[in-house]
């Protein structure tokens, strides 16, 4: 990859758009899994 | 497939399978962001911006995979009434949200360079902006609709008719003069990518795949226990 190409930016922003949506994603996905299982677990207790 | 139906045995094989499925993910998408940065070339005709590609053809195939993994759900949901189905196409419909919005933010990015504008509407691209806003009303369903089996039923109405949008995607290229190109994957005579390209986004798309894969299993376990703790209020509130 040519990072001084004038195409490079077009590249980083798609990659970083596309990287924090995912990670948002994920972490929304683990949290809500977490707090589900909790709130479960506590129930049975 | 009965047999997994049975929550129980659906949440011991999910808790089984999702430690090595975000593992997988992990190291394909480590080699598919090695590929897309190192050894692939820049294109003769799109220079740098081609590898925009490994992202955005990935992203757009699980958006149009989820979309149909829900119809298909939904059609289990409607004939066999496995207890399952619904939720299954329930959880996919955020996730394959996600997909197409990256398939469409990314896209729309690596058109201004190439085409010289961020949006056209042309077939491909209204086709993919409309299943976003089908997920986005089968999602409004599910939230707008307090009894649960009511709201099941409208959305999966919505999933089966909405799923017509997916053959209007994968044919819009041929059947309309599109500024999207045509496919250029799976079409009749084999890729017509460079080997050099493939490979990367074969990868990446299955570095896609795993990550949704990973993602509607954990969203299901918590699905199944969102029911369970649902259920468990009713029958308190019952109770007293």
């Amino acid at each position: 990859m040519d990072w001084n190409n004038a195409q490079a930016g077009y590249v980083i922003a798609a990659y970083l758009i596309s990287a924090v949506c995912l990670i948002v994603l994920v972490a929304w996905c683990l949290l809500k899994d977490r707090a589900a299982s909790s709130a479960l677990s506590k129930l049975k207790d | 497939m009965q047999k997994f139906a049975n929550p129980f045995l659906f949440l011991k094989l999910a808790n089984a399978i999702l430690p090595f499925l975000w593992v997988i993910t992990a190291i394909l998408f480590a080699m598919g962001l090695y590929g897309a940065f190192g050894p692939s070339p820049a294109d003769y005709q799109q220079g740098e911006t081609v590898r925009i590609m490994y992202i955005h053809v990935p992203a757009a195939w699980i958006g149009m995979f989820a979309y149909g993994l829900m119809a298909f759900a939904s059609a289990i949901a409607f004939i066999f009434r496995h207890p399952l189905a619904d939720a299954a196409a329930k959880t996919a419909a955020p996730l394959g949200a996600v997909f197409c919005f990256l398939a469409l933010v990314t896209g729309s990015i690596w058109g201004k360079p190439t085409w010289g504008t961020y949006w056209v509407w042309d077939a491909r691209i209204t086709s993919m902006f409309i299943l976003l806003l089908l997920y986005l009303g089968y999602m409004a369903i599910w939230q707008a609709i307090e009894d649960e089996s009511l709201a099941a039923m409208i959305a999966r109405i919505v999933a089966l008719v909405g799923s017509i949008i997916l053959p209007v995607i994968k044919f819009s290229v041929e059947y309309w003069n599109t500024l999207h190109q045509p496919a250029s994957i799976m079409k009749m005579g084999g890729p017509s990518i460079d080997k050099s390209m493939l490979w990367v986004l074969l990868i990446m798309a299955l570095a896609y795949t795993a990550l949704f894969l990973a993602l509607h299993l954990t969203s299901l376990r918590t699905e199944i226990a969102m029911r369970k703790l649902r259920n468990a209020r009713a029958s308190e509130i019952r109770g007293n």
